[in-house]
């Protein structure tokens, strides 16, 4: 299993190096000099020579791209033209808000995906089935901006139960300690601003988890069905176990498999999807963060954003491939 | 004798039964599910062909602003935008361009999908090797990412949301021709055309190419769904379709500005526009899959 986990982890490497080269090359797709669009046609020579060397563009080609491997290795993922700011500083200053968003918009979808999928299964063809299909369909068909839309605007504008933007009330005072504000807030033991937090994520969360929620939700059907019709469970059936007790201790765990590779590709999915999520939201994560540089043309954190976000993606699926080996003994790993 | 002759010829068809492809067409049209996904596409096609021939509309001269922000009646079904614009008229006028978008870059991707694929799985080795990786690192980030990043990148428009569209479909028909390809090329009748001495572009594109088209064609069908749903998140981003362009991502994006202000209808049809579109390809293109691959029917 060592072995197996050492050689696929090796194979990730060079992935993440053609995945460096393509974000390289992100700057050189900007038409013309890229030093012009970021500063507009009025900068001056000077400033414009003073930003092409601090993008390190007035080197050869092949120059740039090893001192930009070697500053991204050192974690320096360049500089804001904007803000002036490292952007790692921003990313990880950011990034908190949007592990919030994503682990509980994940949690929801599985949390209702899984339930939703095994009853579909089971009562397969019933009304519950085609009520769930219904809404499974409909999920991944669903814009998640505009979903985020009609929720702000029902839940939040129409009957206003919920915030529709940021993460806490604003003039709430709070000093978070690692900006995972419910987190910090808990062992602060502030509950008032726990609950605060919450509210504000309600709506984000619903909305980021729907197409994550309806994929969990048609793998675990299809793959309950799979196994709802092997050998083992007839047996199981035939010796006169209760149905509960089938699915739960019997199907369950072998359906669960493929569902656990899903859920892993839905995470690099869901800190996609939190630009637009976090845009009509105005949660102040990193998908909001890219959103307004490529307003402002800040070319350098909508780079540095997508090698963090891509690295994060490969990483999950390789854990999700190593979690499957470990739970599936039928894997060789030759 | 002859009476047992014409009974054998007449039962002959019957016995050879249907082809492939009709028994395909039957199970589809058999299918709930595709028949309602085929409707709503057939009727988005339909809105996107007919409206431009039935309807002049000219975006960049539409506008009265004493119509401004009127809610749905009769003379105006969805309401008006805050230019005072009919929104029905941009929807409908709006299937072509999100429509067209989201097929044009989907038939890009499958061109160069397919032959990148063809030529990887046929060829082998080397090249294999290099074009997967190739695949791979595209598959190495979030499609939605990596497509704002290049429009980002290259600038808004149209064209270059097509672009970044194709760009990050492509990896999907790669895979799909070529695994196509590496399950074929063994075959007998491969082997024949080859020992024919037919040339190896014949091959791929009259022997192998034909037999590999059914997953290909349920793959088409989702992917427009997705290009639809990834054009209008580019549009509503501002890096798709540029104002006034009836663009549904882009319209989305317009009304978001004042949602705050109670007129839901500015942003509730557009937004019904995408997902009943992109439902009805992804509809379709479960019927699909299970008519062509009986084994994999879900249901």
């Amino acid at each position: 299993m060592w072995r197996y986990a050492l050689r696929r982890a090796l194979t990730v490497v060079p992935v993440l190096l053609g995945v460096s080269v393509l974000v390289f090359s992100f700057i050189h797709l900007i038409p013309g000099d890229p030093a012009v669009t970021m500063l507009g046609e009025r900068a001056t020579p000077e400033k414009v020579a003073e930003v092409r060397h601090l993008l390190g563009l007035d080197r050869p080609i092949l120059e740039q791209y090893v001192l930009y491997v070697g500053k991204v290795l050192r974690g320096d993922l360049g500089i804001s033209i904007v803000r002036g700011d490292p952007v790692l500083t921003d990313l990880l200053r950011r990034f908190p808000a949007t592990v919030e968003l994503a682990t509980s918009a994940i949690f929801l979808a599985i949390c209702l995906g899984i339930p939703i999928g095994i009853g579909s299964a089971v009562w397969r063809n019933s009304l519950v089935d085609s009520l769930s299909r219904v809404f499974a369909l409909t999920g991944v068909s669903m814009p998640i901006f505009w979903l985020g839309l009609m929720l702000a605007w029902f839940f939040g504008v129409q009957l206003r139960w919920l915030p529709t933007g940021f993460r806490l009330d604003t003039g709430t005072a709070f000093e978070p300690w690692t900006n995972f504000i419910i987190l910090d807030a808990a062992l602060q033991g502030n509950w008032p601003v726990v609950r605060d937090a919450l509210r504000h994520l309600v709506l984000p969360a619903a909305a980021l988890a729907t197409i994550p929620l309806a994929v969990i939700a048609r793998m675990t059907r299809a793959s309950m069905l799979e196994v709802l019709s092997q050998d083992y469970i007839r047996t199981a059936e035939a010796k006169g176990l209760p149905q509960g007790a089938v699915i739960l201790r019997h199907a369950l765990g072998n359906a669960l498999l493929p569902v656990m590779t899903v859920v892993g590709l839905q995470v690099g999915h869901l800190l996609a999807g939190a630009i637009l999520t976090e845009t009509i939201f105005s949660w102040p994560g990193i998908g909001l963060w890219v959103y307004e540089s490529i307003e402002s043309r800040d070319y350098a954190i909508v780079q540095g954003a997508s090698l963090f976000i891509a690295v994060i993606f490969v990483t999950v699926n390789l854990v999700t491939d190593l979690l499957y080996a470990a739970a599936d003994p039928r894997i060789k790993y030759d | 004798m002859a009476v047992a002759a014409r009974t054998l010829t007449a039962a002959a068809p019957e016995r050879r039964g249907k082809s492939p492809a009709r028994a395909a067409l039957s199970r589809l049209l058999a299918s709930p599910v595709a028949r309602v996904g085929l409707a709503i596409v057939s009727t988005v096609v339909l809105i996107a062909l007919i409206t431009p021939a039935v309807h002049y509309y000219d975006a960049k001269t539409d506008s009265n602003l004493a119509l401004r922000l009127k809610p749905p009646s009769w003379q105006h079904p969805f309401g008006t935008d805050t230019l005072g614009r009919d929104i029905l008229i941009r929807v409908l006028h709006g299937a072509r361009v999100s429509l067209g978008l989201g097929v044009s870059s989907v038939a890009l991707a499958a061109l160069v999908g397919i032959a990148l694929g063809l030529v990887a799985g046929y060829v082998g080795r080397r090249v294999d090797l290099i074009l997967m990786f190739c695949m791979d690192i595209l598959l190495a980030f979030p499609a939605t990412l990596l497509a704002i990043a290049i429009v980002a990148m290259i600038g808004p428009g149209l064209r270059n949301s097509l672009f970044a569209i194709s760009l990050v479909s492509i990896p999907v028909y790669a895979r799909l021709a070529r695994s196509a390809v590496l399950a074929l090329r063994e075959r007998e009748f491969v082997a024949a055309a080859r020992s024919l001495g037919v040339s190896d572009t014949r091959l791929l594109l009259r022997h192998i190419l034909p037999n590999s088209v059914p997953p290909l064609i349920v793959q088409t069908t989702l992917a427009i769904a997705f290009a639809i749903l990834e054009a209008a998140a580019l549009g509503f981003l501002g890096l798709g379709a540029q104002p006034p362009t009836p663009e549904w991502g882009a319209m989305l994006a317009d009304s978001y500005k004042y949602f705050t202000s109670g007129a839901w209808w500015a942003f509730l049809f557009p937004g019904v526009a995408i997902m009943l579109s992109v439902l009805g390809f992804n509809l379709l293109g479960d019927g699909l899959r299970d008519a062509v691959d009986p084994r994999l029917r879900t249901s």
